[in-house]
């Protein structure tokens, strides 16, 4: 263990890297370092130290308990696309490239907080819970409201991620995004569904400045799931309910569009690939 | 003979490429060596109050902080009006221009020395719209036109029955080449300077930077170092001036590497321009008579901008017959970032016009899109809008007849737009199928000189070729190999690092170092060959005229004599011979030859397109090209390819967002370029009919694939989708929201040319000599 480093150090437990957190303020916690390596590099980011994962063992892996998937914080994406969820599935096949997904981690992709990262929307949809870790326990919160502005999230001072709890299930999950090349693009938008027990639950990446997701919108997708709806009631609610941001990459207009055929697409996926249509 | 002219023979710097060993500019290193840094302008537009560089220079690690005032030759440089500041003198015109340069032991250093340095800026309005630049205050004392053309021809109110006309537009595309700007500069013991560049014009670097450091030639020596990729984006100078004045100021190596935003800041771009274009045509389809008008955003200084604007306009009857048209066109002075060369040269603006507008005439008489492009398709001997006689093959109907011999293959796999994301699936898919032809000028234009320079040596077999000739991906190495093998029977070749030791070969630009440097090979490879044959006659008593060489054997009469390894043992063989192509002068003179030749292509695109989504995969390109001959079927096929691939990014997704004078995307997350998922299947097809004058009558190849691409791709989205997409490139919202005007038709009373202007060219301003050091290269052609 290089514990002892003064700017650099590599535990090889949760416990050690918690105490070796403590002994740096202003370390930078590293997982992958795709995220913090280009951060640095383009300086809009400083750090005072680091705090490396990479040899914490026990923060990397997937296991099957209680109708949950607990993820280790530092489980890379690459081992995501062949995890047993589709949702996550799709949404790390499509992350980056083969190198990109051999380094970033799940806990990174959460941590980035931006509201274009790929896993985010699978998360929200599935209803994920985070496990964060600190020197005086454990506490378990929602996915949902832990991010509360681009790069902002509920992570105390002095507090690891240190796993992601997704609830199991037998239904339909997909995830799919939109950009402007075929491979290795950052979301123009993006969305996730799950689906089970005749309900849809969407949520949608880049649609507001944080991971979103809406009753309404819900309730709209149940109902086309059903036939009680049409696709454009549900592009209408969509429409409705986002507040897409507006850049050069696209127009607020073009975003609150394609959210709206993506929620199609992806309730259309259920129910026929799903089989789960009236 | 293995190896030779025809063969595809292999990279020499293949191998290390592949396997990252191979030493760019920006892997070089010397002892004691400092690093260099830049401190740019944060502002479009500002007035310099004042420059306090104390600070900088009072930091350890720092041996010199140099401004403007510290030029000790003449401030300005440029490829044509040499308007730009070494460094910034009193006014900064965009955001990046370089303000001031530190060497310092360290990167780190050296960054902080530019951070250190304190400069007051007035901030003036950015004049960012070419339009207001155009007619407004003067942003430079050169003014804000950097050439206004105008001409005419024939009677260009002559309608048909049909009249179309659009506004077209196109963004900035940047070179993006990989390797960011890197050099190392190095004080010579003669009081002057060498320098190891990556760039595509040793001697024009060469000159310019004799301007600023007041050295003659010959005491500022400038190297290729390992280039990787240019595409136009190195043809002006950068970091060149800078590396040496910093050397030369601290007596050290100094080596400089620009970051990738620094790279987008610093080079020039393809410029953004804005096309109107009213096409007529009879019945038949017969072009009647064309208009065209044309304003490119040439940016802050003017490179070449001067230059480019005559392709544009010129160009725009693309590779048909227009015997009636009035064509005008400016390039004009903003607060943009400087644009200049790019593959293409102002051509794949054109050609992105001309072809919706071929398209859109079709549409409106009911005609297939290469029927009407074979209606009007140029032939040898006819006349170009500008005067000048088509007195080469001109194979337009041929490429076009070679393009629909490829056939479109059936069932083409679906490849889904929105690619890994998997956003097509559950929505609805569009497959568009357009052509595109194009024609593209080869080499200098309008009097600037080209020519080039090869020194070959021949020593037991092995042949030695040195030029200036920038190697910068583009085969020009392979080239040379195969002529020494071809034409000496030489077993092996050394094409030696290019340097300015030898004369100028002009630009790695304009597709024409094949036909400049390689004919200059050619020749001198001729002269090596023709001294050994006089060697090995006298020493066997023969005559010289019966020997020739072939597969690397000397036979008399025919019959083997000796081999060339083994004919003159220990004997060196040396030759240095020249080439220039025909002169060529300025639009309206009198000798109506502007161009020294052209490369006509054709291509196919086949797309699907998710409609709703608005997003594009390009599934295959078919293309047929006139290349007069081929050289190496490997290396032209890559030309091809990337060519192809290039023109769909900016068709598709290549753009500098420029935002008040600021680029908003400086990096490659948020300037997308194609990725191999991205790339289509590309067949490709050849006419090779010899370019009369060159050795295996080879042409020029590497521009046209682009200049097609750019039409063809937005012809087979507009296939798929019904849209109009008048601007390049297309946006996903262009399809989805269905934004972009749509030609207006006309139908017209015909009213034929009135034979009274018929077949003249009538140009509205004197022709002018070719600008600046493009044509100081050489002598100016002689005027009339
Ligand atoms: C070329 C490239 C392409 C990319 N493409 C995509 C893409 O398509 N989609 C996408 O979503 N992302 C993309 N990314 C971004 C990045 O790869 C992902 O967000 C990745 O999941 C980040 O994980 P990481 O482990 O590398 O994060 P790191 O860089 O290690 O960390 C990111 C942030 O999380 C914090 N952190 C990490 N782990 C923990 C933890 N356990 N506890 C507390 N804090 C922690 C770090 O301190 C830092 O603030 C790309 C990056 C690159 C370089």
């Amino acid at each position: 263990m290089l514990l002892a480093a003064p700017l650099f150090a590599l535990p090889e437990t949760p416990p050690e890297a918690l105490a070796a957190l403590a002994d740096r303020p202003g370390a930078v916690v590293v997982a992958g370092g795709t995220e913090v390596m280009p951060d640095l590099l383009w300086r809009t980011r400083t750090a005072a130290g680091f705090v490396s994962l990479r040899r914490v063992a026990a923060l990397r892996g997937i296991a099957r308990t209680d109708g949950e998937l607990v993820i280790g914080a530092t489980t890379p994406v690459a081992a995501l696309t062949s995890a047993p969820d589709a949702g996550l599935r799709a949404a790390a096949s499509s992350l980056g490239t083969p190198l990109v997904r051999t380094e970033a981690t799940i806990g990174g992709n959460v941590i980035s907080a931006l509201p274009y990262r790929n896993l985010l929307p699978t998360l929200l949809a599935g209803g994920a819970t985070l496990e964060l870790t600190s020197a005086t326990g454990s506490r378990a919160v929602p996915f949902d409201g832990f991010i509360t502005a681009p790069g902002r999230t509920g992570l105390a001072e002095g507090e690891l991620l240190t796993a992601v709890r997704l609830p199991a299930h037998r239904g339909f999950a997909d995830y799919t995004k939109v950009g402007r090349r075929n491979a290795q693009f950052v979301a123009t938008v993006s969305a996730a569904i799950v689906s089970r027990d005749g309900g849809a639950r969407l949520a949608f990446g880049n649609a507001a400045p944080i991971p979103f997701r809406s009753d309404d919108v819900d309730t709209a997708a149940t109902a086309l799931l059903d036939g009680q709806a049409s696709a454009a009631d549900l592009q209408a609610a969509v429409a409705a309910a986002v507040d897409p941001p507006e850049d050069t990459i696209a127009s607020a207009d073009y975003r609150r569009h394609a959210l709206g055929v993506l929620a199609v697409r992806l309730v259309t996926r259920a129910a026929v690939d799903g089989g789960l249509g009236a | 003979m293995s190896g030779g002219v025809g063969e595809s023979v292999r990279r020499p710097d293949g191998p290390a490429k592949v396997r990252g060993e191979f030493c760019y500019a920006g892997d070089l290193t010397a002892e004691g060596m400092l690093i260099g840094a830049t401190l740019r302008s944060p502002h479009p537009h500002a007035r310099i109050t004042r420059i306090d560089t104390r600070a900088a220079r009072a930091l350890p690690g720092v041996l010199a902080v140099l401004t403007a005032d510290d030029v000790p030759g003449d401030l300005h440089f440029g490829l044509t009006l040499r308007d730009e500041p070494v460094l910034a003198d009193g006014v900064v015109r965009y955001a990046g221009e370089p303000v001031a340069v530190v060497a310092a032991v360290d990167a780190a250093t050296a960054r902080r020395a530019t951070q250190a340095i304190e400069v007051g800026y007035e901030p003036l309005p950015a004049v960012t719209d070419p339009e207001l630049a155009r007619d407004g205050t003067p942003l430079h004392p050169d003014g804000n036109v950097y050439r206004h053309v105008s001409y005419g021809c024939g009677d260009p109110d002559a309608r048909g029955v049909v009249t179309v006309e659009n506004t077209y537009r196109i963004g900035m595309q940047d070179p993006a080449f990989l390797a960011p700007e890197a050099g190392l500069a190095q004080p010579t013991a003669d009081g002057g300077v060498q320098l190891e560049v990556a760039t595509q014009w040793l001697h024009s670097d060469q000159k310019q930077i004799g301007w600023a450091t007041g050295l003659p030639p010959e005491k500022v020596h400038v190297q290729l170092g390992g280039v990787g990729g240019a595409f136009g984006g190195r043809e002006d100078v950068t970091l060149q001036v800078h590396a040496c004045l910093l050397a030369l100021a601290t007596g050290r190596p100094v080596k400089m590497e620009y970051t990738r935003e620094e790279s987008f800041l610093a080079h020039r771009q393809r410029h953004p321009g804005t096309i109107w274009l009213r096409h007529s045509a009879d019945a038949d389809g017969k072009l009647i008579s064309v208009e065209g008008r044309v304003l490119l955003d040439g940016g802050a200084y003017a490179s070449t901008s001067p230059v480019v604007i005559t392709n544009t306009v010129t160009l725009l009857q693309g590779p048909y017959r227009v015997d009636n048209g009035r064509f005008e066109g400016w390039s004009v002075r903003t607060n943009n970032p400087s644009c200049g060369a790019m593959r293409g040269f102002g051509v794949p603006q054109a050609a992105f016009a001309h072809e919706a507008q071929l398209d859109a005439l079709a549409a409106a008489l009911g005609l297939e899109p290469l029927e009407i492009r074979l209606r009007n398709a140029l032939q040898r001997g006819d006349v170009a809008t500008y005067g000048q006689r088509f007195d080469a093959p001109t194979p337009v109907r041929e490429v076009i007849e070679g393009l629909q011999a490829i056939p479109l293959p059936e069932g083409i796999p679906r490849k889904a737009p929105g690619g890994v994301g998997r956003s097509a699936e559950g929505g609805e898919i569009r497959r568009g199928i357009g052509y595109a032809v194009t024609i593209k000028n080869l080499a200098f234009s309008e009097g600037h000189v080209d020519e080039s320079t090869a020194e070959v040596s021949l020593c037991d077999g092995h042949a030695t070729v040195h030029t200036a000739c920038a190697e910068v991906g583009q085969g020009f190495v392979t080239v040379a190999e195969q002529v020494a093998r071809t034409v000496l029977g030489a077993s092996t070749v050394e094409v030696t690092q290019p340097d300015t030791l030898i004369a100028s070969a002009g630009s790695t630009s304009a597709s024409r170092q094949t036909m400049a440097s390689g004919t200059a090979v050619h020749r001198a490879c001729l002269a090596v060959r023709d001294r050994l044959l006089d060697r090995v006659a006298r020493a066997h008593g023969l005559d010289a005229a019966e020997l020739t060489v072939a597969d690397g054997v000397v036979c008399a009469a025919g019959k083997p004599l000796t081999t060339v390894a083994e004919a003159a043992p220990g004997q060196i063989f040396r030759a240095t011979e020249h080439f220039q192509h025909p002169d060529t002068y300025a639009l309206g003179s009198p000798e109506a030859r502007m161009y020294v030749g052209y490369g006509f292509s054709a291509q196919r695109a086949v797309v699907d397109v998710d409609v709703e989504l608005g997003l594009v995969s390009v599934v295959q390109v078919a293309s047929c090209q006139d290349v007069g001959a081929v050289i190496n079927p490997t290396q032209l096929l890559g030309q091809i390819e990337g060519g192809i691939v290039q023109g769909m990014g900016l068709a598709l997704m290549e753009a500098v967002v420029v935002r008040d004078g600021l680029i908003t995307n400086p990096d490659f997350q948020d300037y997308l370029i194609p990725t191999i998922v991205d790339a289509p299947e590309v067949v490709s097809t050849y006419v090779t009919d010899p370019q009369p004058g060159m050795p295996h009558g080879w042409k020029g190849v590497g521009e046209p694939p682009l200049c097609t691409a750019v039409p063809v791709v937005a012809a087979a989205v507009r296939a798929a989708t019904g849209l109009p997409l008048p601007s390049v490139p297309i946006k996903p919202e262009h399809i989805a929201l269905g934004l972009g005007t749509a030609p207006t038709v006309s139908w017209t009373t015909p009213r034929p040319a009135d034979p009274a202007r018929a077949a003249q060219v009538v140009v509205d301003e004197e022709p002018r000599d070719a600008l600046g050091t493009m044509a100081e290269e050489g002598a100016a052609p002689a005027r009339h």
